[in-house]
């Protein structure tokens, strides 16, 4: 009885509602103008703009998202991939993957660098248990050096910590000088990065080709006369302010020179670094004749 | 049944969630790069740390079966927007990466000295 009692008052209840909107209808009282107005002054109109506005700024970061997914790398990342895939590859001519002691020469770089203002210079060493590289630095990121040094080369020459920097320096200035890059670089490398994969396809040659490059570079041609003496002038004017740490860096030459002339498995060093011997003569002040 | 709570609380709260940064690292069976490794994960992977195990250098990760140690500088605690492979996966198919190669890429991350030339009283 409660329940039908309920059922028949809400139909009553509905049934006067739709009459009196109907009756307002009629009259014209309700102004759907007036109705859009409100909504408008409420916001909601506003509201589903900056959705749509939303949704539209999504789609457009996902696009360009998905055009730098087929890229190819920017310049910094390229490098860095490179010179890791190319250590990768040659693991087993280089011998990297061997256990040796902490060396502590990371500490003493940072003095180096330090005293010679080159600040903001991230890097990272990987000692080789092999003679084929005995130094040499390989291009990364931005400000990034990948050095390479030979614990062989080192015990050879019984080079200290402070030495072993100084070679670590004279790499350094070679890599800022750009002499790595420029040699390994194939001709038209420079119009792929970061260019989308549909303007400009490549293919794996590419790679292979830029492979290539290093491994002849770092074991066969190396550094031209033009660049080591202007590497060498160069550390001889960042040195000679401090001539304990001149003549170390002139007496690790010296040692060099010793090594390559007497032991037949660096015989190599001199055409990679040409050479031991000529950068003695540049580092030797001229005399002055009277 | 409190006292199983209260273990359940602390031993949630010893477990981290962290994510590989490097394009790949290793998982070692002890706290040192040249100690065995026990398998390879590729950047962004998530691992779970229980940080009561963990030193400032070596994270203690459990995956699944693996349990060992990461190296802490390898991973973060969140995702990795500028992982080289996300980054480049066009690039990455052509490069066209076997399983060795990832061992050793990651192998080399192991391996590096790292350092920076920083001002005198500027903190790394």
């Amino acid at each position: 009885m409660i329940l039908i009692f309920c059922l028949s008052f809400l139909w009553a209840q509905e049934t006067k509602d739709q009459t009196t909107l109907e009756k307002a209808m009629d009259a014209g009282f309700v102004d759907f103008k007036e109705v859009k107005e409100v909504l408008q002054k409420d916001g909601l109109k506003k509201e589903a703009e900056q959705r749509q506005q939303k949704v539209e700024t999504k789609k457009t970061i996902r696009k360009i998202e998905q055009k730098q997914k087929i890229r190819f790398p920017v310049e910094e990342d390229f490098w860095e991939i490179m010179t890791m895939l190319w250590l990768v590859q040659n693991s087993d001519i280089l011998k990297w993957d061997f256990k040796r002691p902490a060396y502590g020469v990371s500490e003493a770089f940072d003095d180096l660098l330090s005293w010679t203002g080159m600040f903001g210079i991230r890097y990272k060493i990987l000692y080789v248990n092999g003679p084929s590289i005995s130094h040499m630095a390989f291009p990364g990121k931005k400000n990034d050096v990948i050095f390479i040094l030979s614990v062989p080369f080192m015990k050879a020459i019984d080079l200290s910590k402070t030495e072993i920097t100084l070679l670590m320096l004279e790499d350094l200035l070679r890599i800022n000088k750009g002499y790595f890059k420029e040699t390994v670089s194939p001709k038209d490398l420079k119009e792929y990065f970061g260019v989308e994969y549909q303007k400009k396809p490549y293919s794996k040659q590419l790679i292979d080709q830029v492979m290539t490059n290093y491994s002849d570079f770092v074991f066969q041609k190396g550094f031209n006369f033009q660049q080591q003496f202007e590497v060498t002038k160069h550390m001889g004017e960042i040195l000679k302010s401090r001539l304990n740490i001149w003549n170390a860096y002139f007496s690790v030459i010296k040692r060099i020179d010793g090594l390559v002339k007497s032991n037949t498995l660096y015989k190599d060093y001199n055409r990679l670094f040409p050479s031991p011997e000529l950068q003695m003569q540049w580092l030797t002040p001229a005399k002055v004749e009277r | 049944m409190m006292i199983l709570m209260l273990i359940q609380i602390t031993l949630a709260s010893t477990m981290d969630r962290v994510y590989v940064q490097q394009p790949f690292t290793h998982i070692h069976h002890s706290a040192s790069r040249f100690s065995m490794i026990l398998t390879t994960f590729e950047c962004n992977h998530p691992l779970t740390i229980d940080t009561k195990k963990s030193s400032s250098e070596w994270l203690h990760a459990l995956y699944g079966e693996f349990e060992g140690f990461v190296m802490a500088e390898h991973v973060g605690d969140q995702r990795n927007e500028n992982c080289l492979q996300y980054k480049y996966p066009k690039f990455f198919e052509v490069l066209n990466l076997g399983i060795g190669d990832m061992h050793k890429w990651a192998r080399l991350l192991d391996l590096f000295d790292e350092g920076e030339s920083l001002p005198s009283g500027v903190k790394k």
